[in-house]
């Protein structure tokens, strides 16, 4: 009989939330069973010490507490001043937890897991002998990179705060964009291993009650044991179906969380993660900056169609060059065509393999750039730029306007950092399908990539919206066009409000009008 | 149930009957001059008349459409409603096929095998289909927007090739031609057809639809005679598609000619259409059997749509008959009008049997 390596029982290994014991009166015992059950780890403090004549024992999580605030609030108070006459453990432990105010956050517990569970998440849990529970004090005091500018989404005019990775923090980032009751923030905890502090925050006058319903329901129901980042959480937030394009927008900046709230939206934050996610997302909202809202509307408009075009670019621009020069050379204007021919007849492959082989080795560069120290990033670039791009044209290897063609493509993508992967997959179907069946090729495909992603609802909300189907208001509002803030000032627009939402359950269309 | 907007609907029936314009082979049917200017206005008359039944239909039985409203009266009168619907949704669905397949071996790629051509076309329609009602009429969004903007480039690329003695309002001469374009328009209409399935998916007054979809589209087919007659003039006659010629012959900046440009937007308003036949194959199937199973009824009758293709283009008599017959426009008749007045007709015959019944008592 095959025996199960006990080391891939991935859920039998927690030995934090199940079973709960109780504590006992024994400050020894609960002391011992701690132990036992944190395997004697090293990073756990029990510092055991007397006050009013009571054995006591404070627990901490090393590097998890503030020094200084465990001197000052547990250890000073509890030994310099504590309460008198008490005529048993217990009372003497009720009068520590009324009368001593040694910190803000403070709780009782009663279970030895939930005390694990306190201790490591950077609580000072005080334990006292003849007492069958122990007061958990909030003096968390870790160490954690400072409020900093966003390494992605950078702007040029908008807030240079970002998220970091400590929940708490970026849960008070936005508080201080939103001083409004409205606000709510629901902490939940994830990951029967990691126990990761996630917050869900939402407008309670703006956002669906269902959809909030639903995405706490979606997050309670992950069963994954860690969570070291906010992705990890994200596939199980978007529908099963694979799909290119993303229904949960990331964004690292708490202006653009705020602002999504604003619309109706829910935010997740994670702790450990400066990522937050955002949901339902639409299309359109890839191609909109917060720049956009400190820019003229003209200006606006003309950078998010401009982001639009790149997109399109990106994705079809190589497909259709591929499909024009094997199928359809006819639509080139004739000297365009004669300089393309000229420069085709010295290279060795077809325009077909030409655009395949240059695309994989853009592809291969950029990631070898990516991951690499900056210092060597640089010389990848002169590899990338002078030898594979001036040396194959002139070897005669790849012809020029190929070369152009895909760096242009790779250009453009950079425009639309959030759609960067589905433009990669995107471009290599496009290729396939403009080398194989030229412009027939590219309109099939266009038409399938269109039937996906208009088949697509983020939460009921059409992922579409508000092109297809119309909403004439929210397109003249802040699609690709976006009206002045005295305009904008004037109504306010939700993602409930979006045509073809269903506000829960059944995903129909209805209209603004046919309300 | 998923349901749609009345605009929905209306904006991909634009799409689904400018599909058939982009392709539509003058010959004898169009000629140039005043002539199709006035069938076209008969024509819509004739189809609003068309129309009316189901209407009534869905303004009488509060929505449903007359297979539901058959079936919901008699079960076996709803299936042979269903039958004869679902063949006529096949004869136009294999028309369009074929006529695309045409259509992609004439301007795009004549080296394709033609069973590959359809094979692919019906495989992409029918994905749209199984995305759902919802995705096929957002889709039919983007394509009417890229449709929009290949008119505008038309427009303004052949401003100067424009002849305005061209478009001299002749008397009709011919009272024949007029009958036959006439004809010609309404048989192009197969909406109604689709029309009559889906109207039970519209949210909520359904024979709106109607109602803002047939001005709108006499506006447009007016739009693209006037462009046709403007440019092509006196030749309109001899091309066999118009609107890929003229495509042809614009220059914008960046490319020499927009026929491609023209086959892409067709093609993707062709597919449009089909998937909305197929999914109202689908849909009729479903009601008849009772079974929610509809993705299976897809792929099925998407392999059945197939096979009819294949067999019909085998031979060029087979073909030649059978666009003789759709032409002649029997399938809109049949399917879009002696049905829904037959699903009207019945219904009320139930209720008088039980008014007569409820005065015997």
């Amino acid at each position: 009989m095959k025996k199960e390596n006990p080391n891939f029982k991935e859920k039998s290994v927690n030995t934090i939330n199940k079973p709960k014991k109780r504590l006992g009166f024994s400050l020894t015992e609960n002391c011992t069973e701690l132990r036992a059950l944190m395997n004697n780890s090293s990073d756990i403090i029990i510092k055991y010490a007397k006050a009013g004549g009571y054995d006591i024992a404070v627990i901490t999580c090393e590097g998890m507490i503030n020094r200084e605030n465990l001197a000052n609030l547990i250890f000073r108070p509890l030994t310099e001043r504590p309460p008198k006459n008490c005529k048993s453990p217990a009372e003497f432990f009720d009068r520590v937890a009324s009368e001593l105010q040694i910190a803000q956050e403070q709780r009782q517990v009663y279970d030895t897991s939930e005390l694990c569970k306190q201790v490591m998440s950077g609580f000072a849990v005080i334990l006292c002998d003849g007492v069958d529970y122990g007061l958990s004090m909030g003096i968390q005091g870790f160490e954690h990179r400072s409020v900093s500018e966003p390494s992605t989404h950078v702007n040029l005019r908008a807030s240079r705060e970002g998220f970091n990775e400590v929940v708490r923090i970026n849960i008070a980032m936005v508080r201080r964009r939103i001083k409004s009751p409205t606000l709510r923030t629901q902490m939940l905890t994830i990951g029967e291993r990691s126990n990761t502090d996630v917050s869900v925050c939402y407008l309670t006058d703006r956002a669906d009650v269902n959809t909030v319903a639903a995405v706490i329901d979606k997050l309670r129901s992950i069963p994954l044991n860690t969570i070291v980042s906010s992705e990890y959480l994200q596939s199980y937030l978007e529908p099963e179906e694979p799909s290119l394009f993303s229904q949960v927008a990331v964004t690292e900046r708490p202006d653009v969380f705020v602002s999504k709230l604003y619309e109706g939206r829910i935010g997740v934050i994670v702790d450990g993660t400066p990522f937050a996610l955002i949901l339902p997302s639409i299309f359109i909202e890839n191609f909109i900056t917060m720049d956009d809202y400190s820019h003229k509307p003209f200006f606006s408009a003309f950078l998010r169609s401009l982001r639009f075009l790149a997109f399109m670019l990106a994705a079809v621009l190589p497909g259709l060059y591929v499909a024009l020069c094997n199928f359809h050379p006819e639509m080139f204007r004739s000297s365009l065509l004669l300089n393309i021919y000229s420069s085709l007849q010295t290279t060795a492959y077809p325009v077909f393999g030409e655009c395949i082989i240059m695309y994989i080795l853009y592809e291969i560069m950029r990631e070898a750039g990516l991951r690499l120290p900056r210092s060597v990033g640089h010389a990848v670039s002169i590899v990338g730029g002078l030898v594979i791009g001036d040396i194959s044209v002139s070897a005669g290897l790849m012809s020029a306007p190929v070369v152009l063609i895909i760096a242009a493509t790779g250009l453009c993508s950079f425009a639309v950092p959030d759609l960067y992967e589905s433009c990669m997959i995107l471009r290599i179907v496009f290729i396939l399908a403009g080398g194989i069946l030229g412009l027939f090729g590219i309109a099939v495909a266009g038409a399938v990539f269109i039937f996906r992603l208009c088949a697509k609802n983020a939460y009921g909300v059409p992922y579409t919206a508000p092109f297809a189907p119309i909403t004439l208001k929210s397109i003249l509002r802040d699609t690709l066009y976006r009206v002045s803030w005295r305009k904008l000032s004037k109504s306010d627009m939700t993602v409930q409000q979006l045509s073809g939402n269903a506000k829960s359950g059944e995903y129909g269309e209805r209209t603004m009008n046919d309300d | 149930m998923t349901k749609i907007s009345n605009r929905q609907l209306v904006i991909a029936f634009l799409v689904s009957r400018l599909s058939t314009e982009m392709i539509v082979t003058p010959g004898e049917m169009i000629k140039y001059g005043a002539d199709r200017y006035w069938a076209i206005i008969a024509a819509k008359l004739v189809i609003l008349a068309l129309y009316l039944p189901v209407i009534f239909l869905t303004v009488r039985f509060k929505g449903d459409s007359a297979i539901t409203a058959c079936i919901r009266r008699n079960r076996i009168f709803g299936a042979a409603v269903g039958i004869v619907m679902a063949v006529s949704l096949t004869l136009v669905a294999a028309q369009t096929v074929m006529s695309i397949q045409h259509y992609v071996t004439d301007t795009l790629l004549n080296t394709i095998w033609s069973a590959a051509g359809i094979a692919v076309l019906i495989a992409a329609s029918a994905y749209g289909a199984y995305k759902g009602l919802s995705a096929v009429t957002r889709s039919a969004v983007f394509a009417s927007a890229v449709f929009a903007l290949l008119i505008l480039l038309i427009g303004v690329t052949m401003w100067d090739k424009a002849d305005f003695t061209y478009i001299y309002p002749y008397f009709i001469e011919d009272g024949s031609f007029f009958v036959k374009c006439t004809l010609s328009e309404i048989s192009s209409n197969s909406e109604i057809l689709i029309f009559a399935v889906l109207c039970d998916k519209v949210r909520s007054k359904p024979h709106r639809t109607v109602l803002y979809y047939l001005p709108i589209l006499l506006l447009l087919l007016e739009l693209v005679n006037f462009i046709y007659n403007l440019i092509l003039g006196p030749y309109l006659s001899n091309v066999e598609y118009p609107l890929y010629i003229i495509s042809s012959l614009s220059d914008v900046v960046i490319f020499q000619r927009l026929d491609g440009i023209d086959a892409i937007v067709w093609l993707m308003c062709g597919l449009i259409k089909t998937a909305l036949l197929i999914y109202c194959a689908a849909d009729i199937f479903s009601k008849v059997s009772g079974s929610d199973k509809k993705n299976i009824f897809i792929v099925v009758y998407s392999l059945v749509l197939f096979g009819i293709c294949l067999v019909i283009s085998s031979n060029r008599a087979y073909y030649d008959y059978f666009t003789n017959l759709m032409n002649s426009g029997i399938a809109v008749f049949a399917a879009g009008f002696l049905l829904p007045t037959a699903a009207l007709i019945f219904g009320k015959g139930v209720k008088r049997k039980k008014e007569e019944q409820n005065e015997t008592v």
